[in-house]
């Protein structure tokens, strides 16, 4: 496997990690829109996206796609692509090795 | 924590100064979610930065919409978390039905939630009991 496919699919998991904790937590709250860590492959990257629970639980859905700050998806070096644009955030949509190692290492999956 | 346990939780003991027990708990529990939001930082940037790097977190305060950052050192930070009941917000984001200003820092104040129930909610949820 390409390391920079390894590495952008191992900070992208780890984002996930975090904001899996965060949405246990909002679950419980009556937050409109949740901050959640960005999951670009940045790993110093500590920007902030509100998105809903639902687009939040829609992107859960499927283990390859990760939601960003609009523009941090150039942090994955050519193995993301944009899937769509929200208010204030990107989904985007790991490809090729980075994509098969995102979904080994879904916590959900 | 089962759902059960939470409404048992969240059971006021008293009532401080004219609080909504609705607004009271929406508070406390947007707090949790900003707390929540902070340790997830803290423990990424453990992963990811240098051991002296200050810590770049969001404010703690109750307001949904708050998109304001804090910046604290790992120290200050832990001397927060090691108290359930003490969060940290931009200065004047302080709710005063549910909770006092008991220091400052750099660009933070620190409050306390005040006894029944922000102190329950804050204590209920704090998730490093559940470590």
């Amino acid at each position: 496997m390409d390391p920079i496919a390894e590495r952008v699919a191992l900070n992208n998991a780890t984002f996930r990690d975090a904001n899996e904790g965060i949405a246990r937590q909002a679950s419980r709250s009556h937050l409109e829109r949740v901050p959640f860590v960005c999951e670009c492959a940045n790993p110093r990257c500590m920007a902030i996206v509100r998105v809903t629970l639902r687009d939040y639980e829609q992107v859960r859905r499927e283990p390859t796609h990760f939601i960003t700050v609009p523009g941090h998806e150039t942090s994955a070096r050519g193995y993301a692509r944009v899937l769509r644009r929200g208010d204030g955030f990107s989904v985007i949509e790991k490809r090729d090795d980075a994509a098969q190692l995102a979904a080994d290492l879904d916590p959900r999956g | 924590m089962t759902p059960r346990s939470w409404r048992q939780i969240w059971i006021p003991v008293a009532e401080p100064r004219g609080m909504n027990h609705e607004r009271a708990r929406r508070i406390g529990l947007n707090e949790a979610v900003f707390r929540q939001v902070n340790e997830q930082l803290e423990a990424l940037a453990d992963r990811f930065s240098s051991p002296g790097d200050a810590l770049d977190l969001i404010c703690e305060c109750g307001d949904a919409r708050c998109d304001q950052r804090l910046v604290l050192s790992r120290s200050q930070y832990e001397r927060l978390r090691a108290d359930p009941v003490l969060f940290a917000v931009v200065p004047g984001h302080v709710a005063p039905d549910v909770e006092d200003v008991v220091g400052h820092g750099s660009g933070y104040e620190v409050v306390r939630k005040q006894a029944g129930l922000p102190t329950d909610v804050a204590a209920a949820t704090d998730p490093r009991r559940h470590r």
